[in-house]
């Protein structure tokens, strides 16, 4: 059984008085601890898919499954109750607090996702290679840095599903190689199921399944 | 939730810092000011009990320092229903004399004969200079801190109602009021001869001053100009162990007013806050996007701003309440008004403060839990 699977999704926006489609009927299947890239150019609809599948927004109709449960009729406090126990983010902006250092962005996360704040966060930094950052704030840490830190984040709750939009979309080559070989690490030696976006074929590469979009569609599986 | 609260708080020190100031003076004005009244009050009614006086007997309407006396015959009228239980009835003139030395503030002045100075505990320091005044002539006696904060000394001048008077005499402060002078001269120059404005009565001992009180409400007289009618004696006699409550009374404009500046002090912690955190929504949306993308509930994002709000709050009654408390020592050493703060009042301000604070982030805490989340975490 899928941990994740989309029956006929589509979800459309209002543009003036007409409404244009963004996804178009996306039926995809992921299989638990599996490693999914999805590509596509820029306005095919990755990114939307990701936020239906995240339960960020509601699909205008078709269905989505998530680890066994139908997530699109849940009222927002249950699917916010998803989000928060099986599921982790991972932006291309990394999305910090800014006001928070990184061992209390991490913990803010164990905080909202009902952990008892213990030593799992300085572990997890200690494992990223940021044992003598954990006190620093986003702003003093290179972007590679906080890309890691946004992964310790994601990660922390041990998610079911960890999605990442284009995660490596604001860092060099060498610090989007750090980063991929960390999902691969996750995903290999965690079992970590991974959905991600990507476009960029080096990154969409280490996944061992690739979905292609275009124009809403998945044109390729 | 602290911590981030904090942080967020930390991050922006001068806008929280201005949000703190501003909260802190809306309390710091409606204590001040409430307690400049309190802080009046008391001064008057224990100054006024300090005379040793059970009773004090002003023409109706009067009690604030009237301009109309009350004739004499009065008195004797009084003295004569009362006798058994009156020990004696001093008259008192009123006044008042706008500036005096370096003062420019109102006072007081009691016109009184010398033989009862004694009698109104009206006492001199004892610096060896000082004496009372000479009934015939333009002598004055001034208190202690009145002596001080107009800088004046015995052998001084003051000028008032067109006159030279010369300082004899400094007193002891607590009593009556600041400034006293020759009864028959202030009479004079008041041109109110045979009358006088306040009665202060001293009741023999065991005897309940309530009784003299009622006694005297129902003396009547003759009503002027028509013979064979008469009519209740148009006096107040306000009795010196409930003065305070007769007072408060009495002040309800003025405590009226205090309670409109309390309100309006609730309205600007309101706006403040409300301002404050509506920014803080707008400059954070963004941070609102991330936890709501960590799975954080709309109840998590509301109790964080209102967090923000009442530590902001809890901050700004604190700086209040200090300054108030400074303001109260303050004020009486550099002018010679008083301030009584009470703990009550100290608890309704902190509340009305808080209040606001809540009250105020409640609309931007709304605001920020109903955030989109992928609106938010998109905003630049």
């Amino acid at each position: 059984m899928p941990i994740l699977k989309t029956i006929d999704l589509k979800k459309s926006y209002k543009v003036g008085a007409d409404w244009e489609p963004a996804l178009n009927g996306v039926n995809i299947e992921v299989e638990k601890g599996e490693f999914v890239s999805i590509v596509g150019p820029s306005g095919c609809g990755k990114s939307t898919l990701l936020h239906l599948l995240g339960g960020l927004h509601r699909p205008t109709s078709g269905t989505i499954f998530f680890d066994g449960d139908e997530i699109t009729s849940l009222p927002d406090a249950a699917l916010t109750e998803v989000r928060r126990k099986k599921m982790g983010f991972v932006f291309q902006r990394f999305n910090l607090l800014p006001t928070l250092s990184a061992r209390a962005n991490i913990e803010i996360a164990m905080r909202i996702r009902g952990f008892p704040i213990d030593n799992t966060a300085v572990e997890i930094l200690r494992h990223m290679g940021l044992g003598e950052k954990m006190h620093h704030k986003p702003s003093e840490l290179s972007i590679g840095e906080q890309q890691r830190v946004a992964i310790a984040r994601a990660i922390v709750n041990r998610p079911k599903l960890l999605m990442a939009d284009e995660p490596t979309g604001n860092l060099d080559s060498e610090n989007s190689k750090r980063i991929l070989a960390e999902f691969k690490r996750l995903n290999k030696e965690m079992g970590q199921t991974i959905l991600m976006i990507t476009h960029n074929p080096e990154a969409a590469n280490i996944a061992a399944r690739i979905l292609r979009m275009k124009d809403g569609h998945i044109v390729e599986n | 939730m602290t911590n981030l609260a904090a942080a967020n708080l930390w991050q922006r020190k001068t806008r929280s810092a201005i949000s703190i100031f501003g909260i802190a003076i809306g309390i710091a004005l409606l204590l001040v000011l409430k307690g400049m009244l309190m802080g009046t009050i008391v001064e008057i009614t224990s100054r006024m009990k300090n005379t040793g006086a059970d009773i004090f007997v002003y023409r109706k309407l009067e009690i604030w320092g009237g301009t109309q006396g009350m004739p004499i015959t009065w008195m004797n009228k009084i003295k004569d229903t009362t006798s058994d239980k009156v020990e004696s009835i001093i008259p008192i003139i009123q006044d008042k004399i706008a500036a005096i030395g370096e003062v420019n503030q109102e006072n007081r002045v009691w016109g009184l004969r010398g033989e009862d100075l004694k009698n109104l505990n009206v006492e001199l320091i004892n610096d060896g200079v000082s004496r009372a005044f000479n009934d015939d002539q333009y002598e004055m006696l001034i208190d202690s801190r009145l002596a001080e904060h107009a800088k004046l000394k015995v052998g001084d001048k003051v000028n008032y109602l067109g006159r030279n008077w010369r300082i004899v005499g400094i007193t002891e402060i607590g009593v009556g009021v600041r400034v006293y002078v020759p009864f028959t001269i202030l009479q004079d120059l008041k041109s109110e001869e045979n009358s006088a404005d306040i009665f202060a009565i001293k009741v023999k001992k065991g005897v309940d001053a309530e009784q003299v009180g009622t006694a005297i409400k129902k003396i009547s007289i003759d009503v002027p100009g028509k013979p064979g009618e008469t009519m209740g004696l148009p006096v107040q006699p306000i009795i010196s162990a409930t003065m305070y409550e007769t007072f408060r009374e009495k002040a309800g404009i003025i405590d009226d007013f205090a309670n409109y500046v309390t309100f309006v002090a609730l309205i600007i912690s309101f706006l403040i806050i409300l301002l404050t955190m509506y920014t803080v929504v707008v400059e954070r949306t963004r941070d609102i996007g991330i936890l709501k993308s960590l799975g954080a509930s709309r109840m998590f994002i509301a109790r964080n701003i209102i967090t923000e709000s009442l530590a902001l709050c809890v901050l700004g009654v604190g700086v209040g309440i200090g300054i108030s408390l400074l303001a109260a020592h303050v004020i009486p050493i550099i002018s010679l008004l008083n301030v009584t703060i009470s703990p009550a009042w100290i608890g309704i301000a902190a509340g009305m403060g808080l209040a606001g604070g809540i009250l105020g982030a409640m609309v931007p805490a709304t605001l920020a839990a109903n955030k989109d989340p992928v609106v938010a975490i998109t905003y630049e």
